[in-house]
């Protein structure tokens, strides 16, 4: 399949390249803006008066053609004129002069001489029966319109005297001509771009996996709108001992993920959800690194992630950077968690205000991930208890939002249900995905991953049913198996909503 | 190898043209559809121009009585006819005491045939503004390496009206000067016929075609009265120098015809003698001769020939100026 994605790539790309280069060339160097196709200069020489084409030279009319001459002794004066062949003949009579009988393109010139007494002739100039003419020292350039009738083109000195030794270049105007060259240049530059896509040359190759279809993340877009990503702006790094706040399935995920301990690990966005309550401002962590291995060097500070291609890989929701991960063993974290803020962050903004799913600025929002169609489908009220979870959704437990606190994070082994989960999380958290197929290898930095099934007819009723996994992944903090809500607990739906 | 590959680029354009033209993003030449299109040897424009630049050259070259001037807009009969005024002049003025009068042509009228080829021609027809005339002039390109050239100016007789033309596409009809077709003369017939009125006076057989002109019975006096002169032998020839013709709405012929005429005078035993002033004298710088005197006159004529049919089958003349052209007295 690569093999046979090169080649035709190759191919279009060549294709494409010879296009634009035809094209290109067409419309810089032989059209030009003037939609004149020139030919280049060639020399004439005559012992005649005169240089001149019979009428049937061209078989066409309508367009307007340029001549352009210049005298090989740059001291005579040239001149060019245009006129009836009834008046050229009658002129040239009895006179030498060099006759073209044919014109190839792009300039190919079939002459002959033409006998005659007459060393030289009235000074053409002061004739008035010239359609159109021009004289003087110099390279000159008549312009004409082709017309239907028997024309002579006739170039000599302007004095009328032989012989004649003048450098002559040939023009016709196509009106759009230097259009149409150009759009066949974009369109040889289209294919060729077309041609290396397929080729394969702009694709960053991921560094887990080689199907693009592995790494695909249905939330991308959502994503790149979420509220929090779009408004946020630069705060400073909270520096002193934070403590976790946010979905406590996520802490314990992330604490349970093989990763964890690595302070590098990009965390989700839940895990760096800031404290407060709606509209507490931006976060006060940097955007999340655009690839999951990305070094933890300087990475952009706020704003959006890039968007979702093809060939990249989702970003990671938040950078781990204030936080660190709960380990898997339960251990609290390497860095006290900072103690959960009681008081909402604006006192302009009340409390509440934010929709289910219209998270502002600060506010948790959907669990920081992008909302998934499904989800916003669920809460035309926007209550939260009015989420109905589908398969799709996250089930979590009760967590009061919104009131300018948030709850400690639960324990980790809270049920769960990781069918969402699993289906919206980035693959470089290692969650698995809708696919076709399991992958296992080695990831680029040592990182062992894990790729699983997910089989899509455990989807279809609206209760999580978890992944129909071979053997539970390692990662999983808890056991894989549907969540019912306890009862009285809120489903934060605004938070998934 | 870089030709060949110019060349391959080359080719690459056009059927890029090619191609862009049957897309129809280009706008190609159409192809020619083999009409013989309407040649004409003059435009109006062009005619006006050449007259407006008649009257200023003829005017200068009067002034400055410069043969040389006048001979860019005069060729022929006329310009000899001209020149041989300007050497008369010279002679009877040298001082330039009289300012000559400024011809002032006015109300020009363009008739311009349909040609097909060289040598073209068209006339003109203006009033003289100071005389209150009307000349008819001829104006021939003889090919398109020459500049156009008056060859012959009459006025008209006061009592004559310029006819009818017939007019085509805005173009006179030019008719072929050898054909009597409709005619009862041909144009050249009719010239011919003039001239043969010049030589043979007006007992000549073809004296009854043409309808009575001051001019001609002129000539036929000065004739008669030097083939009766004793002392001296006198001979005269009259013969055609251009002749063309204009088709006039009632079928007939508008005729413009130029003659020369050559006489020569034998003295035996005899003396001319001229006054100062007159032409001769002053051309010839001599007022007596006693061995010969030889010289040439232009005849420039208009004349209308009748259809066949015609209630008067008479050729009538509308305007004859006779003028010296050279003399050369011993």
């Amino acid at each position: 399949m690569r093999v046979f994605r090169v080649i035709t790539g190759s191919v279009v790309a060549l294709v494409g390249l010879t296009v634009l280069v035809v094209g290109a060339l067409a419309a810089f160097k032989y059209i030009g803006p003037d939609d004149v196709i020139a030919s280049s200069p060639r020399e004439l020489k005559t012992e005649g008066v005169a240089i001149a084409t019979p009428p049937d030279l061209l078989d066409y009319h309508g367009n307007r053609v340029e001549v352009t001459v210049e005298p090989v002794d740059r001291d005579r004066h040239v001149f060019i004129g245009v006129a009836h062949d009834v008046d050229v003949r009658s002129y040239l009579s009895e006179s030498r002069y060099l006759r073209i009988l044919e014109v190839e393109y792009p300039l190919r010139l079939t002459t002959r001489e033409v006998p005659g007494d007459r060393g030289r002739v009235i000074p053409p100039a002061s004739l008035d029966w010239w359609m159109v003419k021009t004289t003087g020292a110099g390279k000159q350039t008549l312009s004409w319109r082709l017309e239907d009738g028997p024309y002579d083109l006739v170039i000599m000195h302007a004095d009328g005297d032989a012989p004649v030794a003048v450098q002559v270049s040939f023009g016709i105007e196509l009106p759009g001509a230097f259009r149409t060259a150009l759009l066949v240049a974009v369109g040889g530059l289209v294919v060729l771009a077309l041609g290396l896509v397929i080729t394969g040359v702009f694709r960053r190759r991921p560094p887990v996996v080689d199907d693009d279809d592995e790494i695909r993340w249905d939330g991308g877009e959502a994503w790149s709108q979420n509220e929090f990503w779009r408004t946020s702006q630069p705060a400073p790094r909270v520096t002193g001992p934070r403590t976790p706040v946010g979905d406590p399935m996520e802490l314990g995920r992330a604490a349970g993920t093989p990763e964890a301990p690595n302070a590098q690990r990009p965390a989700t966005p839940l895990e760096h959800r800031p404290a407060g309550g709606p509209r507490q401002g931006p976060p006060a962590f940097p955007p999340p690194p655009t690839t999951h291995d990305q070094p933890p060097g300087p990475v952009p500070r706020h704003g959006p992630p890039p968007p979702y291609g093809g060939h990249q890989r989702p970003p990671a929701p938040m950078p781990p950077r204030a936080f660190h991960p709960t380990p898997a063993d339960g251990r609290p974290p390497a860095v006290p968690p900072a103690p959960p803020t009681s008081t909402p962050q604006s006192s302009a903004v009340p409390p509440m205000r934010m929709a289910p799913r219209h998270a502002g600025p600060g506010d948790v929002g959907p669990l920081d991930r992008p909302a998934r169609p499904s989800e916003t489908r669920g809460t035309p009220g926007g209550e939260p208890g009015s989420f109905r979870p589908d398969a799709s959704s996250w089930t979590m437990p009760s967590r009061p939002m919104a009131q300018g606190h948030v709850e400690p994070p639960p324990a980790p082994s809270a049920p769960r249900s990781v069918v969402g989960d699993a289906f919206n999380q980035p693959s470089e958290e290692g969650a698995p995905r809708l696919t076709g197929s399991s992958h296992s290898g080695d990831v680029p930095g040592g990182r062992h991953v894990e790729r699983s099934h997910l089989d899509r007819s455990h989807l279809d009723d609206g209760i999580a049913l978890g992944a129909d996994y071979a053997e539970p992944p390692p990662w999983l903090p808890g056991p894989v198996s549907p969540v019912v809500p306890a009862p009285g607990e809120r489903k934060d739906s605004a938070d998934r909503g | 190898m870089a030709r060949r590959l110019r060349r391959s680029v080359g080719i690459g354009a056009l059927v890029v043209a090619v191609w862009a033209t049957a897309s129809g993003c280009v706008t190609m030449p159409e192809a020619r559809t083999g009409r013989t299109v309407a040649w004409s040897p003059v435009t109006s424009e062009r005619a006006l121009t050449f007259l407006k630049r008649y009257e200023q050259v003829s005017n200068k070259a009067s002034e400055t009585r410069d043969p040389e001037l006048i001979a860019q807009v005069e060729s022929g009969p006329l310009l000899r006819a001209t020149r041989a005024e300007f050497r008369i002049a010279n002679r009877l003025d040298p001082d330039r005491t009289s300012r000559s009068t400024r011809a002032r042509y006015t109300n020009q009228r363009i008739y311009i045939p349909d040609l097909a080829d060289y040598p073209v021609w068209f006339v003109a027809v203006s009033d003289l503004a100071d005389e209150g005339r009307t000349t008819v002039s001829l104006v021939v390109r003889s090919n398109a390496g020459s500049l156009w050239h008056m060859t012959q100016s009459v006025a008209l007789d006061d009592d004559a009206q310029l006819p009818e033309l017939v007019e085509r596409n805005g173009k006179v009809v030019a008719l072929d000067t050898g054909s009597n077709e409709g005619l009862v003369r041909s144009p050249w017939q009719a010239a011919q016929a003039y001239a043969n009125l010049l030589m043979a006076g007006p007992d000549a057989p073809h004296a009854a075609a043409f309808h009575p002109h001051p001019q001609t019975a002129r000539s036929h006096q000065a004739t008669q009265r030097n083939k009766e002169q004793p002392g001296f032998t006198y001979d005269q020839k009259v013969s055609v120098v251009s002749v063309r013709a204009l088709a006039v709405a009632d079928g007939s012929a508008f005729v413009l015809f130029t003659l020369e005429e050559n006489e020569e005078l034998s003295l035996q035993d005899a003396r001319l003698r001229f006054d100062r002033n007159d032409a001769v004298a002053a051309y010839t710088g001599r007022a007596e001769g006693d061995s010969y005197l030889r010289t040439s006159w232009v005849w420039q004529a208009v004349a209308v020939v009748p259809p066949k049919g015609a209630p008067d089958p008479r050729i009538r003349l509308l305007g004859v100026e006779r003028s010296l052209e050279s003399a050369k007295m011993r």
